[in-house]
């Protein structure tokens, strides 16, 4: 019994932990590159939710039946808007304030998660909404000669797929192209990098942009799972994220993956075998003793690959 | 010979500092030209105004790259808007492109290269990585193209690596390619660092103080470098240098700053025997 517990609670802890990841990106890439905490990230994964439920409202009112191309359709489609969200916030809110005090932009991201939310609650309604799921059914999986099952259900095994093959793109990208060297050496040394004729507000744009489509994915694949949403829940998830960027340590890309996956299994090891309500509590306790005894994160030292 | 840049009263100001005052010089196509001078005087600023790093207060920077239209460096950095504006509508409209898209990458496109006095490679990346940063604009940069591994992405950046392969053998560094560049040794990565520049196909290549640091032989070494660029690759080169032995070796022509004003200018045995650098020299 102890084991099928076990089993069941580690795949709930991978699926958590993979999407705090995938917003955890979008909060190390952009602290890597401009040194400045984007608060208004949790923000665009809830955007990414309500664009989530319009596209599969449109696509079911030009009447697509086939599921996983309705999928497909809706993933790409919420990366793209929920990106030029992403780049539209660098553009009006971030650039111009470029070269100012470190300050500045921050308290900026704040202002702009507020204006989001309440956007959204204006555009939107206050009320949680919903959509059907579209995938049923599980896979099960007995262990042993136990009759308790480790059930998975098609969506998460959608998530564990989507999420983790997300991460590897991300990191081929980052290592193997032009994009990815030129985004580190934007990162090391962002004059050098203008000097040697890479436009470096292009490739701040860009990481911002990167962070939201990985935010969207997120937002696409936990919609899917738990099927309701409401203004708020960019808040706690993007708190818990950037806790997963903190330990992992922040400005490191594998160190997001990382620290999303130890955060979601911790949480859910914690809520199945010590108590659920105290989860959260929990959670950045692991942070403040991480932040104690190892103040960088896990990946955080000098000599890691950092974007 | 012909200019291929014209400095034209160029003034640099840090609130109270004057550090250029009214600088007048040019530099000649395929020439090594010198800036010397003593500490202070404010050979690093000019470069610095030169390679976009600083935007200069007042002047021109007339740049004229051989087939291509010549520019005013200056306007490429992005100027401030000016009460005389909205008579000439075209000219700000055109200040307002480069506004939104100048800054330094468009000095360096170009075709100015420049290294620094302390060595600013990214040291976290491998030699090799170094050198294909500095083609991000030539390869085939496109996003959709990189994820798919597309046939043009791919030879784009086959050429690249060729093209790096070919000025780390120019440089001796073939064995080095793979090591991380804050690893080498100092010596090394100041070849890194001018292998880099030479990676962005430059036509005016800026070297602040590359001899510092080394050692007699090592000295030479790059002396003998500085002249096979010229002389084999056609490169104009500007350089920075304390080492009067290799300036008066190499060069073709010097330009003397002082106090934020060139005093004197012209071949290296003119300018050894001005009455005015003995002065600035020796005080």
């Amino acid at each position: 019994m102890e084991l099928a517990i076990l089993a069941q609670q580690t795949l709930n802890g991978l699926i958590l932990g993979a999407t705090y990841g995938l917003i955890a990106i979008g909060y190390t890439m952009v602290y890597g590159i401009i040194g400045m905490i984007n608060f208004a990230h949790g923000e665009i994964y809830m955007v990414s939710a309500y664009v989530t439920a319009i596209f599969l409202a449109v696509l079911h009112y030009f009447g697509l039946a086939n599921v996983p191309l309705m999928l497909l359709a809706v993933l790409l489609a919420t990366m793209f808007v929920t990106a030029l969200y992403g780049w539209f916030l660098e553009r009006i809110a971030y650039r111009p304030l470029r070269g100012s005090t470190r300050l500045a932009p921050l308290i900026t991201a704040i202002g702009l998660s507020l204006i989001l939310q309440n956007y959204v609650r204006l555009s939107q309604g206050a009320r949680s909404q919903g959509i059907p799921s579209l995938l049923q059914g599980s896979f099960a999986i007995t262990l042993g000669n136990d009759e308790r099952l480790v059930q998975i259900t098609y969506v998460q095994t959608l998530i564990i797929i989507v999420a983790f093959l997300s991460m590897a793109i991300l990191t081929v990208i980052m290592h193997h192209t032009s994009l990815g060297r030129a985004c580190r050496a934007t990162e090391q040394d962002r004059i050098m990098a203008s000097l040697l004729g890479i436009d470096t507000d292009r490739i701040i744009a860009t990481v911002f942009v990167i962070g939201a489509a990985m935010a969207a994915i997120a937002g696409v694949l936990v919609t899917l799972n738990y099927g309701s949403f409401d203004f708020h829940i960019g808040f706690v998830t993007g708190i818990k994220a950037f806790t997963a960027a903190v330990l992992g340590g922040i400005g490191s890309l594998p160190g997001a993956m990382l620290g999303g996956l130890v955060l979601g299994l911790s949480e859910s090891f914690f809520s199945g075998f010590v108590n659920a309500d105290y989860k959260d509590v929990f959670a950045f306790s692991l942070l403040v003793l991480v932040l104690i005894f190892r103040p960088s994160g896990f990946l955080g030292h000098p000599q890691v690959v950092k974007v | 010979m012909t200019t291929l840049l014209q400095v034209n009263h160029l003034n640099m100001r840090f609130g109270g500092v004057v550090a250029l005052n009214d600088c007048n010089f040019q530099v000649e196509k395929n020439s090594i030209t010198a800036l010397i001078g003593p500490n202070g005087a404010g050979k690093t600023t000019a470069f610095n105004c030169i390679t976009g790093f600083y935007r200069a207060n007042q002047g021109q920077l007339h740049f004229f790259p051989p087939n291509r239209p010549s520019v005013n460096l200056i306007q490429l950095l992005g100027q401030p808007f000016t009460w005389t504006d909205p008579i000439h509508p075209r000219r700000t409209l055109k200040k307002l492109g480069y506004k939104l898209f100048g800054g330094p990458h468009r000095i360096a496109r170009a075709g100015i290269a420049r290294t620094f006095q302390n060595v600013r490679l990214f040291k976290e990346m491998t030699v090799l990585e170094n050198l294909l940063v500095a083609q991000h604009r030539q390869l085939v940069g496109h996003f959709l193209s990189g994820i798919l591994n597309a046939k043009n992405f791919r030879k784009a950046e086959n050429n690249a690596l060729d093209h790096a392969m070919k000025w780390l053998a120019f440089f001796q560094l073939t064995t080095e390619a793979n090591r991380l560049a804050g690893q080498l040794p100092y010596g090394h990565q100041r070849r890194v660092e001018i292998a880099r520049a030479l990676c962005t196909d430059p036509i005016l290549l800026c070297l602040d103080e590359p001899a510092a640091g080394l050692n007699p032989q090592e000295t030479k070494a790059l002396s003998q470098l500085i002249r096979r660029l010229q002389k084999e690759l056609h490169l104009t080169i500007l350089l920075i240098e304390h080492d009067i032995g290799l300036v008066m070796e190499l060069s073709d022509h010097v330009i003397v700053l002082d106090y934020g004003e060139v005093i004197a200018q012209g071949p290296p045995a003119a300018v050894q025997q001005n009455q005015k650098v003995l002065e600035a020299y020796l005080g």
